[in-house]
């Protein structure tokens, strides 16, 4: 039986998350699993009529346990070759010697990313020896992320070699960069400048670097998954993210099925989450004692037909990574919000939702516990403000 | 992701995929960030890809000379303010009603194929999609050999007069050589509807302007000659959304021939497409 499909987007040119406008010049590696949603939900309207769409938003916020509801996915989340890689939970350093050294600490606190295997550990409280360096994690991407010694020397086709020297140097899995787009007055030849980001990731002869996510399927039956993977095809196609028009944002999909992700401990108190997460009301325990969460603003454009610049009701969110407690009495679900622009309620338009449900792994209760030594540290760290 | 009470109407009937290559028939100056300022850097330097430093020719370049060639071949109206003293077309003019923006819209070359700049609502959602292209493998082995001035291109040295003084300004600017082959050049266009269909020809018409014109900078001066090489045509259609292929022999230019055989395949294959 399917429980999960891993989608890899096998890019085509490079993509643009970020701003419009001012912020345009802004591209980040990744894009929170609600705007790949809403994604998915255009490319099935153009393909297949908006009711399927409707249909598939009725089943979503009929549900009423998770295993009502059709699937769950979550962020779009970096790949290079086979490592695949996590947002580092906010579980803090992992309790060994050198991570309570202050000055060392830093090293940890610069992670944004750890491979699947040092998040298997982080979550399980497992020692995550493999995945450091002289007790200090090894990392790439000038410390961004983590992952093990085996993960990286696998990753050596990745490397970049010093311009002059050419030594090799730690391995690159994407860039962002600026790109320059002038627009033209077709009378005048008058030229308006501006910058575009743009993330590119990087790629060799047999393997490349890229993004994926894991859809969860719960409700669904056969059809919806062949439905919900056909999208994934179109939206290849059409891109993902903005300047779609100019080539960015396609790639190839790539799907691997398979039945069991252990990536998390197997019980615990606590959870991380991969998608931006909207409680449900009866969910407010999640963010309990020693839950430890960002808050984020999402907000973003509609283009629908007939309507200009509709700007989507501002919502927020808990960000991917963030450790909650899971609730006594109820399973962290989360909802699809309602975002209807006031313009569009006003003319009795449609309803626009967003997706907001949890992606849970369970966090083990000993990552979560602070040791003696973090509890000095801590007092220490007061002790110099 | 909208629960719709004015339905949609739109529905993708289909898209048609056009592949191949771009080779340069005079030297190529697609230009890149001005952070080649540094000592040693040119004056003009070229767009790379920012792993391999590969030059490449942007989706977003092509399609845009495409779509400001269309508009000067129809004279469409430069109506959109965008910038100071820079204005484009769209089809959206004041006290026009959604029905006759939307009539207007389908009939427009430019818009129905190209979409609009902003944010204004539109019939259906942009049908051209214009990829990046990639330097191809063998000849970029071909420029290592040759040992140009930059990897993968070479200088050139130009002087521009200096309007007040009249004195003669030398400048640099590096170009991807005559004669460079960039592979893997794809368009995808989206089908809607029967106008969509019919404005097809829109866009192979679009390549040919391309050709007698050029890409890039350097056009005055005889700079961005390029041809175009179509090697693969098929499209995808239906709700299973099958291939259906129209045979390409080999690399074909972008001749009066082809571009008739290729609409008339387009408008055979979506025969059935309605209003
Ligand atoms: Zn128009």
């Amino acid at each position: 039986m399917t429980r999960y499909t891993r989608v890899r987007f096998r890019p085509r040119g490079q993509f643009h998350f970020g701003g419009r406008g001012v912020g345009m010049e802004r591209s980040d590696v990744w894009l929170p699993a609600d705007s790949l949603f809403s994604a998915l939900c255009t490319v099935l309207a153009d393909q297949h009529g908006a009711d399927i769409v409707e249909e598939l938003l009725a089943e979503f916020r009929g549900a009423r346990t998770p295993s009502d509801a059709p699937f769950r996915l979550t962020s779009l989340m970096p790949y290079a070759a086979d490592v695949s890689f996590l947002p580092y939970p906010m579980v803090g350093p992992p309790r060994i010697p050198n991570a309570t050294d202050l000055r060392r600490r830093k090293q940890f606190k610069a992670v944004q990313w750890v491979s699947s295997n040092v998040f298997r550990a982080l979550a399980r409280h497992e020692s995550p020896t493999a995945a450091l360096e002289n007790d200090l994690p090894t990392t790439i991407h000038g410390g961004k992320i983590w992952l093990t010694l085996k993960e990286k020397d696998g990753l050596e086709s990745f490397m970049a070699r010093h311009p002059e020297t050419g030594k090799p140097q730690s391995p690159v899995l994407w860039r962002t960069h600026l790109r320059p787009r002038v627009t033209v007055d077709r009378k005048t030849l008058k030229s308006a400048v501006y910058a575009l980001g743009g993330t590119a990731f990087n790629r060799t002869k047999d393997s490349s670097a890229g993004l994926y996510t894991v859809v969860e399927w719960l409700a669904a039956d056969e059809s919806v998954q062949a439905l919900i993977k056909g999208a994934f095809e179109q939206l290849g196609e059409v891109g993902i993210g903005g300047k779609r028009s100019s080539g960015f944002g396609q790639f190839v999909p790539n799907f691997e099925d398979f039945v069991n992700w252990s990536i998390g401990a197997s019980d615990g108190d606590f959870f991380t989450t991969f998608s931006p997460y909207h409680p449900r009301p009866n969910e407010r325990e999640v963010i309990g004692p020693e839950a430890r969460y960002e808050i984020e603003l999402r907000r973003g454009w509609l283009s629908l037909s007939g309507y200009m610049n509709l700007r989507r009701a501002s919502i927020r969110m808990i960000a991917d990574g963030s450790v909650l407690r899971w609730p006594s009495t109820v399973t962290p679900f989360g909802d699809l919000v309602d975002v209807t622009p006031k313009t569009l309620f006003e003319n009795e338009g449609p309803t626009v939702y967003r997706y907001g449900l949890v992606f849970p792994v369970r966090i083990a209760n000993a990552a979560m516990k602070p040791s003696d030594q973090i509890e000095t540290r801590r007092q220490l760290d007061g002790g110099r403000s | 992701m909208a629960n719709n009470k004015n339905r949609r109407s739109v529905t993708l009937h289909g898209r048609v995929f056009l592949q191949g290559n771009i080779k340069t028939i005079t030297g190529l100056h697609i230009g890149g960030a001005a952070g080649a300022l540094e000592i040693g850097g040119v004056d003009s330097p070229i767009i790379r890809d920012p792993l391999t430093n590969r030059p490449f020719i942007p989706g977003s370049s092509l399609r845009g000379k495409m779509r400001s060639l269309t508009e000067r071949l129809h004279g469409s109206e430069q109506n959109m303010r965008i910038g100071k003293g820079v204005f484009v077309h769209i089809c959206r003019q004041k006290k026009m009603s959604d029905a006759e923006y939307r009539e207007m819209y389908r009939n427009c070359p430019v818009c129905s194929v190209f979409g609009v700049t902003g944010d204004e609502g539109v019939p259906h959602p942009t049908s051209l999609v214009v990829r990046d292209v990639y330097l191809g493998d063998d000849s970029a082995a071909q420029l290592d050999r040759a040992q140009t001035d930059f990897p993968y291109s070479e200088i050139k040295w130009e002087a521009t007069i200096d309007r007040v003084t009249s004195a003669a300004v030398p400048r640099q600017i590096e170009r991807v050589p005559a004669g460079t082959l960039f592979e893997g050049f794809e368009l995808a266009y989206g089908i809607y509807d029967a106008s969509g269909r019919d404005h097809f020809a829109t866009v192979l018409k679009a390549l040919q302007l391309v050709e007698e014109d050029y890409l890039g900078g350097l056009g005055s001066r005889g700079g961005g000659k390029v041809e175009f090489q179509i090697t693969n045509v098929y499209a995808r259609k239906g709700t299973e959304y099958k291939t259906e292929k129209f045979e390409v022999d080999g690399a074909q230019p972008v001749t009066d021939h082809l571009v008739t055989t290729i609409n008339d395949w387009v408008k055979q294959t979506f025969e059935d497409v309605g209003d």
